[in-house]
């Protein structure tokens, strides 16, 4: 992967208003889905099918909040206080996925998360690397580098499942479910907030760039699930996105946000009570 | 942690060995074993599992891979290796060997 970093900003105090304004909701987006997405690795450390997977679900559980830590800390940078937003939001403030919302119930819906989602996130993340926002560079380059085993151990078992009937149905209705959610994460074509950041050179390609890029990752895995088809070489996906209920600020369903139990665990509101 | 070989009971896992070294110059140490499907997630199992150093190189292999040169098991047995020359060598590659009927 080349990385040709434009001249551009040493610090956030350097963006001009809009820009500044559209990365720091960018930014909130995946830390607030990268803190959820640990929670939700994190439930299945004990009960994964194997030792091996349980072990792998903690050490993605470990890296997302690791991701999530470094970008709420970049947030101060734009009018955020890091302490206020990982330990005091309402759920309705939160920018975490519906898909996060609570806890999931089967392997092949974590392997959704796993796969589809934590994919599409870091589909967006690559979108940072060359961008002119110079203190985001090394970060996420290292976040990526953590980012591949995740694609890889998602890739690795939903390549398993498919090799049984059983496996392959449990799958298809997983990420049936979680297909429409990745599909608008990107946000819809000529989205005005990542038009202004490819324009300004914060992130490089629009969100329907962007989307391809997702399809074309995911797409060989899941071919035969009857969510997308191929194309001149491209992965398309079979359904249209569904834009009803979309909120563009928080780049998730406008309705809802994570449970009483997932947001308690966010905020670590059992254990600060003690302090 | 070391698994020692541990299988799961599915039937399309296998066990594979993990090696690493900390730097270039280091020869590689074998970590342990982990067991796994696929060669995809025994790469992804072996990296989070023996994360206990910072790796220059991490690879890993299917035991069926290892062949026994000295003893008269199986590689990575563990338990103790009996003396050699005692019972006939572990072998799971099928060519002919040296000194085998067909070489002869």
């Amino acid at each position: 992967m080349t990385e040709t970093t434009k001249s551009g900003f040493k610090s956030a105090a350097e963006l001009p208003d809009d820009l500044h304004s559209h990365l720091g909701i960018l930014l909130l987006s995946l830390a607030d889905n990268k803190r959820m997405l640990g929670i939700r690795y994190s439930d299945w450390i004990l009960g994964a099918p194997s030792v091996e997977a349980g072990i792998a679900c903690s050490a993605m559980a470990q890296d997302e909040w690791g991701h999530g830590r470094i970008i709420y800390s970049m947030l101060k940078d734009f009018g955020h206080d890091p302490a206020a937003l990982e330990h005091e939001r309402t759920s309705e403030e939160y920018r975490s996925s519906e898909l996060l919302d609570c806890d999931v119930s089967s392997w092949p819906e974590l392997l959704a998360l796993n796969f589809l989602w934590d994919t599409a996130i870091s589909v967006q993340v690559e979108m940072l690397l060359e961008s002119c926002f110079e203190p985001i560079h090394y970060k996420v380059r290292k976040l990526l580098e953590e980012e591949r085993f995740h694609f890889d151990h998602g890739s690795g078992w939903t390549s398993r499942l498919m090799t049984s009937d059983e496996g392959k149905n449990a799958l298809g209705k997983a990420f049936a479910t979680a297909w429409n959610a990745c599909l608008r994460w990107f946000g819809p074509e000529n989205d005005p907030l990542i038009e202004a950041l490819v324009e300004g050179g914060i992130v490089s390609t629009n969100a329907d760039c962007a989307r391809m890029r997702w399809l074309n990752r995911v797409g060989p895995t899941v071919r035969d699930l009857g969510l997308v088809y191929t194309e001149n070489s491209e992965w398309v996906s079979e359904p249209a996105p569904d834009w009803n209920g979309w909120s563009p600020v928080r780049r998730r369903a406008s309705e809802g946000g994570p449970d009483a139990d997932s947001l308690a665990r966010a905020r670590g509101d059992r254990n600060r009570s003690l302090l | 942690m070391k698994n020692d070989g541990i299988t799961t009971g599915f039937p399309d896992e296998q066990i594979y060995e993990v090696f690493a070294r900390k730097q270039r110059a280091d020869r590689f140490e074998h970590v342990g074993t982990i067991t796994a499907p696929n060669r995809k997630l025994a790469r992804v199992y072996a990296w989070q599992t023996y994360d206990e150093a910072k790796w220059f190189e991490m690879t890993v292999a299917p035991r069926t891979a290892f062949s026994a040169v000295n003893l008269t098991q199986a590689p990575f047995t563990l338990g103790g290796a009996p003396p050699m020359g005692q019972g006939s060598v572990a072998d799971n590659d099928s060519t002919p060997g040296y000194g085998t009927p067909a070489e002869s």
